[in-house]
């Protein structure tokens, strides 16, 4: 049977950019009938370059240049020149993009792009329904603005499927979705390719994602294939040494969640030597007469290759990290508390009219305990955070933050990008940290420059750094710069905003492990927002479900996945494709 | 032709690539040099030339390329080189004189309504909003009738329907500033108040406001220059560009250049600094503010 | 829809009211004393002390400004210090002149607009050498461009009259719009003078607000082009050309139309000048003269009258906007 896709030797370089980038270079595979691929990378490993090729969106770009071929159902094709194209693109292969809002014209009906595609508007009210979305007759007379984002991916789906296409591409398809969204889009998706028969390429960075729905995977890095196989073995046994990095760092209900995730790196194995080093050096002063002993106690423990090879061995605890808390009598007192907490919104249409967000919700986070908030977009976990911050307001209800004076409440938001002020050094920002502070505002010069240089120690960043804007550095880097930032003088608590869910796998495994060694050395308390109930389930003690405005359910982490009861919980748990 | 501010400033931020290494590009630079040298002549010409702009010295409506007279005399027998170059002097001092002090009045008022907010926003945005829906250069005509024709009242008349737009974008941009992330973690980490503005939401606004203005000095050129024409500029004799053009209508027939050379000056002037505007826009644009 | 008239009703109002007030209260702080523009330099004083109590301008400022505000509502503009003739009875044959004139000036506009913003979609030296030509003319004052155009096409090329907005004044039609007036009296000669004496200052206003709108809607149109949507109509194998004109443009639109309004306030006040410069009997013509002779009730009369028209002419913009946009509420 010959395959409905074939890339041959496939490279792709941009000349535009200085130097010329070559983003794909020497790929190939192959794609049959029924056969779904997933394509799996991280940012910059050429997936997207890839999945634009083989639709034929690379041609209207006379600076791109390639190398190799591509054929779709017998039609051989250059991946930059127009020719043969115009009888392939969109008739043989059609697409499903990531974004459904900016991927539909907003000044045209449902109803009007799909009767472009299928010729009749019986036809389209067909599509409409086969791809499950109710009220067919009113979303074909409506504009996408107001469709909700898997109305829009549906239509999209319509779209991309009504020629009956044999190869359909989904380009990140459901990246920009809820998870519990995101499951119903990709059972819509291997429903219609059983009935179709086509062939998927599925471009993805979501390693769960690519699990769930594709029969075969090929992993890409810097413009190459380095893995490929069933998935099944892919997932189960990598051979390469990136592709077992990145299924390591894969979070799943699984994971082991009182170690590092994934596999050891540098960066954070000497964050952790600091904070080893840390901790003896308290060790040595409290136990000052004693201190022979103590350092029998732990020899080498604290040099880079120990600490390496103990999680290798996947020996090293958390619990390692943690001083010995000083003994303390009855309860752990609050550091965070909310009582029926109430909150709405201006919606800005019609004077009274305002949304309420939250309905009395009380949660109480404990000195030295990480707490998880998890819930879908509009479920108002931000607007809890936000309050804890202090950066909005309740309507009714007390937060009550015994003991905690405005140090002691740092924040970690989800785009440290658009977090860090970007005409600001990394360094000016730090040391305004500190100037602000009761703690460090009456420090001298030095003092602050030992303090900003140790918070960049603990995030394990290169002290140069300090003099570069936020700017020139990678999307993990100014996560830990701003992690750095709120801990340069430790808070009492940290806030995170879901600060992986922008970062690629290995970056988010490295953030998370970063956050759980400063937690437990530290012993700092963490209140951390996510969608995502994996990486919840690894950073936290105990983890509150939230969905439209309540908290609906609180459990342990150690056994989430047996005690979570509510349906909509479990609708969560589902969502973590393992 | 009498314009508004652009208000279609792309806000987008553009990321640093090295697409373009100058940001300024061959025409743009042409033009700053160009408008350098006119700066100089307008400043130097008046001083060296052996005329006076409003007494005669020579005979009249001599055609340009006459000996003595590069652009020839008008009707009265002035030069009309030496005119040019202190209306031009005028025109280019009136019009940074209106732009930066109108933007910068909307800057502070902008930056006070976004930063403060509640009433004081409101009432701001209010009267921006009937400013707004004016005619503005007509208004700037009504008004700088009723204060009597001058180059002042131009100014002032000017200055009056201006600043709301101005306001409006320093206010819009302080309001996007204020709400982005950046600001909200500035303020977690402890910045409050003036050392806030200053240090985190001011050099985001500064720079679209500067971009706006810098923009709008070709058109206010041609503003002051079409007020001054339908007579609202300072009276006659004076050397103004406008003025000129609009006294020298009746020899259009047989002595084109009495009209038409002033106007040309107004046109180059704006010309110029239109093409740096855009070429400041782009330095802006590449620093990645 | 009734609710966004009624809205922009009572904005007119709130426009009108601060226009006069703005321009009452300058025109009582300014130099400018209408007595003695009324009556001359020289006047003696007792016949400038009548005057002063004929126009009411012994009273006390607010009384003034209300007796102004009595007579606006009743359709008085008040009367004219130089003329001495009712303001609104000058102002109802100029009021359709000015109109015409705008609104073939925003038909140039538009057009021009069009065509180069095609060109600006072009590659390659000639469109370069357009774009600069263009760039420069909009860089221009009016009566830069008007004085130029009567050199070129009435001295040198006699391809259009210079003066005034007809040659032969004997059709005196209803509406005074002649181009109208002469079809509705079914005298195509007269229309077609009418048309060319509306050519060369019509373009002179139009050139400014067209090469602007060009702008707008050629970047919008190439921000159309690259956009998702449009990566979404290739790769269901629609022609560039379909996707120029059923995305591209509909979405570029919106922008330009909002522009337009901007626009249209501008050259309104062009038209000022260009109508001084063609002698066209027009509010523009009128206001000059009022503006030398400082006489209050004509600059007040003519502001409001083109304040209306802005306003109206704002509202008609975003009426067309909701219309093009399904995203914009009226509001």
């Amino acid at each position: 049977m010959t395959p409905v896709l074939d890339v041959s030797e496939m490279s792709i370089s941009y000349g535009s950019r200085t130097p010329a980038l070559l983003a794909v270079s020497d790929v190939s595979f192959t794609v049959d009938s029924g056969q779904c691929l997933g394509v799996v990378g991280e940012s910059g490993s050429g997936k997207s370059t890839t999945g634009l090729a083989i639709q034929g969106l690379l041609t209207r770009d006379s600076s791109v240049t390639s190398t190799g071929s591509i054929t779709i159902a017998g039609t051989e094709l250059d991946p930059v020149l127009e020719t043969g194209w115009r009888q392939v693109r969109g008739r043989k292969v059609t697409t499903v993009f990531q974004d459904p809002m900016s991927s539909l014209d907003p000044t045209m009906t449902v109803g009007r792009m799909l009767t472009f595609v299928t010729g009749s508007k019986a036809e389209s009210l067909r599509w409409l329904e086969e791809v499950e979305l109710r009220n067919p007759a009113v979303v074909y007379g409506s504009y996408p603005h107001q469709l909700s984002g898997g109305m829009r991916q549906r239509v999209m789906i319509a779209l991309a499927l009504a020629r009956r296409p044999a190869l359909l591409i989904a380009d990140e398809p459901t990246t920009a979705l809820d998870v519990s969204v995101q499951a119903q889009i990709l059972k819509l998706l291997r429903r219609e390719q059983a009935a179709l028969g086509c062939g998927i390429v599925f471009v993805t960075h979501d390693l769960g994602v690519a699990k769930a729905m594709c029969d075969d995977i090929v992993v890409m890095r810097k413009g190459r294939i380095v893995e490929r196989g069933s998935a099944t073995r892919v997932f189960a046994s990598p051979e390469s040494d990136y592709a077992r990095h990145l299924m390591e760092s894969r979070l799943t209900m699984a994971t082991d969640r009182h170690r590092p995730v994934g596999l050891p790196e540098p960066t954070v194995v000497s964050a952790m030597v600091e904070a080893l080093n840390e901790n003896r050096a308290v060790d040595e002063d409290s136990a000052a007469p004693d201190a022979t002993a103590s350092e029998v106690a732990v020899p080498d423990a604290t040099e880079p290759p120990a600490v390496t090879a103990e999680w290798e061995a996947k020996a090293l605890l958390w619990s390692r990290f943690r001083p010995e808390p000083a003994v303390r009598d009855g309860e752990p007192e609050a550091i965070l508390e909310f009582a029926g907490v109430s909150k709405s919104f201006h919606t800005g249409g019609g004077r009274r009219g305002r949304k309420p967000v939250l309905f009395s919700v009380s949660l109480r986070v404990e000195e030295r305990e990480s707490v998880a908030l998890v819930g879908e977009s509009g479920s108002g976990k931000s607007t809890i955070l936000r309050i804890a911050a202090g950066l909005e307001t309740a309507d009714s209800g007390s937060v009550r933050r015994p003991r905690l004076h405005a140090d002691d409440i740092q924040v970690i938001f989800q785009d440290a990008g658009a977090s860090l002020t970007p005409w600001l050094t990394v360094g000016q920002l730090l040391t305004e940290r500190v100037r602000n502070s009761k703690r460090g505002g009456a420090k001298s010069r030095a003092e602050i420059d030992e303090l900003v240089g140790v918070a960049m120690d603990r995030v394990s960043l290169d002290r140069e750094l300090l003099r570069s804007k936020p700017g020139l550095l990678s999307g993990g880097q100014r996560q830990r710069v701003a992690i750095a930032r709120a801990i340069v003088i430790p808070p009492a608590i940290l806030l995170c905003d879901e600060p992986t869910s922008a970062l690629d796998v290995s970056t988010a495994s490295t953030v998370l492990n970063l956050l759980n060694l400063l937690r437990h050395s530290l012993g700092i308390s963490v209140l951390f927002v996510t969608h995502d109930l994996a990486a919840a389930r690894v950073i936290s003690d105990r983890i509150l479900v939230i969905s439209d405005g309540r908290i609906i359910e609180s459990v342990l982490s150690e056994d989430v996945g047996e005690s979570v009861s509510s349906d909509y919980g479990r609708r969560l748990l589902d969502a973590v494709l393992s | 032709m009498l314009s508004f501010p652009d208000l279609r400033l792309d806000r987008g931020r553009i990321r640093r690539t090295g697409r373009r290494a100058l940001p300024f590009s061959l025409g743009e630079s042409i033009a700053l040099v160009c408008l350098l040298l006119v700066v100089i002549a307008s400043i130097l010409g008046p001083i060296v030339s052996p005329y006076s702009p409003i007494i005669p010295s020579g005979a009249q409506l001599l055609p340009p390329g006459s000996p003595g007279h590069l652009f020839g005399t008008d009707n009265l027998g002035l030069d009309v080189l030496t005119r040019v170059m202190v209306g031009a002097r005028t025109s280019l001092f009136a019009a940074v004189v209106t732009t930066a002090c109108t933007s910068t009045l909307g800057l502070i008022l902008g930056t006070i309504a976004g930063v403060v907010g509640g009433w004081l926003d409101n009432i701001l945005m209010r009267i921006t909003d009937v400013f707004l829906a004016f005619p503005g250069p007509i208004v700037a005509m009504a008004i700088s009738a009723a204060l009597g024709a001058s180059l002042s009242s131009s100014i002032i008349g000017i200055a009056i329907v201006w600043w709301p737009l101005y306001a409006r974008l320093a206010r819009g941009e302080v309001r996007r500033t204020a709400t982005s992330m950046h600001v909200e973690a500035a303020r977690m980490s402890g910045s409050r108040g003036i050392s806030l503005v200053l240090r985190h939401i001011l050099p985001s606004t500064l720079p679209t406001v500067a971009i706006s203005a810098s923009l709008d000095i070709g058109g206010v050129i041609a503003v002051l220059a079409s007020l001054s024409f339908i007579g609202l500029g300072t009276p006659a004799p004076a050397p103004e560009l406008g003025l000129m053009a609009s006294m020298g209508m009746q020899y259009l027939l047989n002595s084109w250049w009495v009209p038409v050379i002033p106007g040309l000056v107004v046109a180059l002037l704006a010309l110029l600094c239109n093409y740096t505007g855009d070429g400041l826009r782009g330095v802006l644009r590449a620093r990645g503010v | 829809m009734a609710k966004f008239l009624l809205r922009r009703a009572g904005s007119l109002v709130v426009v009108l009211l601060s226009l006069s007030v703005l321009v009452f209260v300058l025109q009582r702080i300014g130099k400018a004393d209408p007595v003695r523009a009324y009556l001359g330099a020289n006047a003696p004083a007792l016949a400038v002390t009548q005057a002063r109590a004929k126009f009411g301008l012994d009273q006390p400022m607010l009384v003034q400004y209300w007796n102004y505000l009595v007579g606006l509502v009743h359709g008085d503009l008040g009367m004219s210090y130089s003329t001495r003739r009712p303001v609104t009875v000058e102002l109802a044959d100029k009021v359709p002149a000015t109109l015409e004139l705008a609104v073939w000036a925003l038909f140039f506009a538009i057009i021009i607009a069009v065509v180069l913003a095609g060109v600006y979609s072009l590659k390659g030296p000639v469109s370069g050498v357009i774009r600069l030509v263009f760039f420069s003319l909009a860089s221009a004052p009016s009566f830069l461009l008007a004085t130029l155009m009567l050199l070129l096409f009435f001295m040198q090329l006699h391809w259009f009259p210079a003066v005034g907005r007809i040659g032969d004044p004997s059709v005196n039609g209803p509406t005074g719009f002649y181009v109208l007036d002469g079809l509705l009296a079914g005298n195509l000669a007269y229309s077609w003078d009418a048309v060319q004496h509306l050519v060369l200052p019509a373009l002179a206003a139009s050139i400014g607000p067209g090469v602007a709108l060009a702008r707008v809607l050629a970047d919008g149109l190439s921000f159309g082009m690259g956009s998702n949507y449009a990566r979404t109509a290739r790769s269901l194998a629609e022609s560039e050309r379909s996707i120029l004109f059923r995305h591209a443009l509909r979405n570029a639109s919106s922008p330009a139309l909002s522009m337009f309004g901007v626009l249209a306030g501008s050259m309104l006040s062009s038209l000022v000048v260009v109508e001084q410069i063609f002698s066209w009997n027009g509010l523009g013509q009128y206001l000059s003269t009022a503006i030398t002779s400082a006489d209050f009730p004509a600059v007040a009369g003519v502001s409001l009258v083109l304040g209306a028209v802005y306003v109206v002419l704002t509202a008609m913009v975003d009426i067309v906007l909701a219309l093009v946009d399904p995203r914009v509420k009226l509001a």
